[in-house]
Order: structure tokens, then C-alpha cells, then sequence
């Protein structure tokens, strides 16, 4: 069981059981890039503009945009998912165009080089808010602030809270390459937090080979707290989506996409 | 762990349903299908005469052997296929008939009417019949995929795939024991419910000689709700 923060438990000691998730989603980033570049030019991000995903994993997004032109800058926690990223980006010949650096959310401005600031957009993609208390959200959502210019975005992609107040399922199995996570998930409403027990196996045959189990925590919020959150953080929300598609959100939505100008 | 509730431990429940029922302790009671046979031992503790059937041979095996000497003259296991009930006499009665675990929907309508219809003749007059079966429209609305449950060791996981057009909900199970964290892949087995609304269980039982006095959400006797995931209902013996 883990001693530290679970995000530690799973993006630094046992990174190894979440990279096959990353390199599960590693094929549908192509299509959710494309959506991501009509939303640039839907708000008005220059098409070779300055680009910070942060947190990047393995760069399923970072390295697709470099391949489009941008100049982007990706920023992970896990050293296993930025070494990986900078594999990817150089077997694609986005190594000069992708830089990737470690580094941790709530002190971003710390860790992305100044010469690299300010970008044009910044993108908080995946559920990577939440992991630690509504104050932390709020200092992590000043430190986009700090490096993307007057004018520029943030991109937000978040589970909605609304969605998993009507579908939650409070068990899964999902399979991902030779690993098996098995879930149980425990909507808290008192505090708006998910307690979720994730356990991970490798397949040995018909047998599942324990790795480790983790509990992940993590806040979940409604479209309109989302928007106060920003709105603290000194961003004006301009377009709220209920996906990558851009289509309108509703509480069916199971991901809310935000975007807010500086 | 949160897990969900597995299903067969209900026995107390059943019991305080039978008595909210109006059902007295001496009342006999034929339990068929009875799984592992634990909710008739339960039901024999109870203070119930009771016949237990169930075709898993290995299963009853193991029933039998779990009974203590003093219930022994009151508790019977029997291994049968569905439709056949041995040992009793074709006028043997009871007064409850139990018919748990969506009993239902295995084959086709036919055969649940044949069934249903095989249990008539072993009810008393002012016999009763108890049956339980999944609600479509609660699975139609939450289609779960997956859901695990751990008994003692063994750790279940269920995978489930509702078809809405023939309303075929398919069961797959694999089974595992748990040494340490790591789970050792023991058997698996799998199961098509055929799911079909209140009305049309109600429709069959008037088939097979049956009249519902109640439906109910489940064994706390709640109202049937879109909510409520097992429907329990009340049939009696249509003769005028």
C-alpha cells in the first residue's frame, strides 16, 4: 500500500503500471490533436504558436502538435514518461520541436525555462486537477497563468462531476496490453472526492500477477466550480464544451472542456 | 472494499420477508433452485420443514454435509435438472415455494411455463409462491459491465453484456483465489438470463396456474422502483 501521495505511488515508484494506459491512449491522441488544433484556431492560437502541456505523460498530444507546426514544451512528474516522450518525439522527427522536461504542476513556473515562456496556449488535458486540495488547484492554475501571455489560453479537460453523480460505476476491468487495473470507486458526495482503490496485475496466463494497488483520491468538480476555480486564478472562461468535439456540455457530458483567456 | 453485496447472502432477509409475509416458522417451504443450499439451512434453523432441489450435484454434496444433526429430520437436499423434483410425491404440498436467483429466463417462455407449472401442483391451497428475478428495466438502465465479489478467498468477477433486442443479459464469470494480492485463475463459467418486465412474469405465472398478490423492489417489501435491481413477487395457487 503506498506511504506517500498515490501520485507518487503510481508516477514514480511504480510508473512502470501506468505507462500501458499511457501507451493504450498513446493511438487516439492523433484524432484528439486534430480537435485540439480547430480549437486553437476556434481561439485564436497562432498556428505555429508556443504550446505548454503540462502534465504531458508520454506526450501523445505534445508530439503531435510539434509534428503540426507548434513549438511545445512538455512537463510530467514521472521521469519514466518524459524519457518516453522524448523517445516518441524522436522516432517521430519532433526531437528539436518537442522539449520535455520533469517537473512537478504547483511549481511549474519554476521548472519550464524562461527563454521558453510566454506560450500562446497552456493545456491541463486528462483529469490533472483535483489531486490534492482546491487550494493546490488554484495555486496550479496561477502557475499557467505566470507563463502564458496576455490574451493567450488554458485548455482544461476534466471529468465532470455532474456526469459522475448519474453514471458512476463503482467497478471496472480494463485490460491494457499485458496489464489487467481492476477498480473500485467510491463516490465521497460529502466532499466531492473520488476514493477509488486501483489494482494492477500482470497477466501470467489465465493468472493475474499482482503489481500494486493504489488509492487514488482525487476532487471532482461541476462545470460552475471549475469556472469560479479559473476566475480565482485570474482567467476568464470563454468556451465550455462537454468534450474535445466542442460540443455543448451537459450533465451527460463524462468530460467538461474549458477554455479561459488570460 | 465496497464492493457489492454478494448476492446469495440474503437468508436473513428472506427470512424476516416471510414473516412480514405472515408466514409462520413451522411453514414448509420447497426451495428450488437452492444453489449451495445455504439460504435452506438458514430457513431450517428457522424452524421450516424444508426440501431443497438444485441440479449442481457437487453442489448439494456439499449442502449435505454442512447440516448439523439436529436440523437433519427437517432438511432435505436433493440433486435434480430443473424440471424434475424428486423425492416428492406428486400430491406432496407446501406451503412456500421459494424460486430464487431469477429462476426464470434460462431457456425459453415456454420452458418457465413448464416449470412454473410443475411447481403448482406442489403448492398447498393457500400455498404461496415466492420468486425473485432480475429487473430488465434497472439493467437496461445501468449497463454495468463489470462487477467483482470476494467470498472468503475466492474473488468473483463478473462480466455482464445486456442485448435490449432480445433481452438476453449474458454472465460471464471467472474465479480466482486470492494468495497474497495475486489472483490464481481457478474456473469460469457463463450464463444467458433471458430479462423480461413485471407484467409479462405475471402473464406466465397466469399461464401456469399462478395469481400475483405482490410484486415488491426486493426483500424489504419497498415499492418496485426504475431503481430497485431485484423484483420479488407473491403468487398463489389459481384454484376456484
Amino acid at each position: 500500500m503506498a506511504s506517500g501521495h498515490w501520485t507518487e505511488e503510481l508516477f514514480l515508484r511504480h510508473s512502470e503500471a501506468f505507462l500501458p494506459i499511457h501507451e493504450t491512449a498513446w493511438a487516439r491522441g492523433e484524432e484528439e490533436t486534430r480537435d485540439l488544433r480547430a480549437l486553437f484556431a476556434r481561439f485564436g492560437v497562432p498556428p505555429s504558436g508556443r504550446i505548454l502541456d503540462a502534465p504531458c505523460g508520454i506526450g501523445r498530444h505534445a508530439t503531435r502538435l510539434a509534428s503540426m507546426g507548434f513549438r511545445v514544451v512538455g512537463v510530467d512528474l514521472s521521469p519514466a514518461y518524459i524519457a518516453r516522450a522524448k523517445q516518441l518525439a524522436t522516432e517521430s522527427g519532433m526531437g528539436d520541436r518537442a522539449m520535455y522536461i520533469v517537473g512537478d504542476l504547483r511549481r511549474l513556473s519554476e521548472t519550464v525555462p524562461k527563454e521558453e515562456a510566454p506560450f500562446d496556449a497552456a493545456l491541463n488535458l486528462w483529469t490533472s486537477l483535483g489531486y490534492y486540495s482546491e487550494e493546490a488547484d488554484v495555486l496550479v492554475l496561477e502557475e499557467y497563468a505566470t507563463l502564458v501571455r496576455p490574451g493567450g489560453i488554458l485548455v482544461l479537460f476534466i471529468v465532470n462531476r455532474d456526469h459522475i453523480v448519474r453514471h458512476h460505476e463503482p467497478q471496472s476491468y480494463e485490460v491494457y496490453g499485458d496489464f489487467v487495473v481492476i477498480s473500485q470507486e467510491r463516490f465521497d458526495i460529502a466532499g466531492s472526492w473520488m476514493r477509488n482503490e486501483w489494482r494492477f496485475f500482470r497477466r501470467r496466463g489465465d493468472d493475474l500477477e499482482h503489481v500494486v494497488t493504489v488509492p487514488i483520491t482525487h476532487r471532482v468538480y461541476s462545470l460552475h466550480e471549475l469556472i469560479r476555480l479559473l476566475e480565482r486564478a485570474g482567467w476568464r472562461v470563454e468556451g465550455t464544451f462537454g468534450g474535445m468535439k466542442m460540443d455543448p456540455p451537459s450533465v451527460d457530458s463524462r468530460a467538461l472542456m474549458i477554455v479561459a483567456r488570460r | 472494499m465496497g464492493a457489492e453485496p454478494h448476492p446469495v447472502d440474503d437468508s436473513e432477509a428472506i427470512v424476516a420477508f416471510l414473516r412480514a409475509e405472515g408466514i409462520p416458522s413451522g411453514a414448509s417451504i420447497l426451495d428450488v433452485p437452492c444453489g449451495i443450499g445455504r439460504r435452506a439451512l438458514r430457513l431450517a434453523k428457522a424452524g421450516h420443514p424444508v426440501v431443497a432441489v438444485d441440479p449442481n450435484e457437487i453442489g448439494i454434496d456439499a449442502a449435505r454435509r454442512r447440516v448439523p444433526e439436529d436440523l437433519r429430520p427437517r432438511l432435505t437436499y436433493a440433486a435434480a435438472p430443473r424440471m424434475g423434483l424428486p423425492n416428492l410425491a406428486p400430491g406432496e404440498t407446501f406451503d412456500v415455494i421459494l424460486s430464487l436467483d431469477h429462476s426464470i429466463g434460462r431457456g425459453g417462455e415456454e420452458d418457465d411455463v413448464g416449470f412454473l407449472t410443475r411447481l403448482t401442483a406442489h403448492a398447498t391451497d393457500a400455498g404461496r409462491l415466492v420468486l425473485d428475478f432480475l429487473s430488465r428495466d434497472y439493467i437496461a438502465s445501468r449497463p454495468r459491465p463489470f462487477a467483482f465479489h470476494v467470498i472468503g478467498n475466492i474473488e468473483r468477477h463478473e462480466f455482464r453484456r445486456f442485448d435490449p433486442v432480445s433481452g438476453i443479459l449474458h454472465l460471464e464469470w471467472n474465479f480466482y483465489e486470492r494468495t497474497g494480492d495475486d489472483l490464481t485463475f481457478r474456473t469460469n463459467s457463463s450464463v444467458d438470463l433471458r430479462l423480461v418486465p413485471p407484467h409479462v412474469v405475471a402473464w406466465m405465472l397466469e399461464r401456469a396456474g399462478w395469481r400475483v398478490s405482490a410484486f415488491y423492489g426486493g426483500w424489504d417489501r419497498a415499492p418496485v422502483t426504475e431503481g430497485r435491481r431485484k423484483i420479488v413477487l407473491v403468487a398463489h395457487p389459481a384454484r376456484d
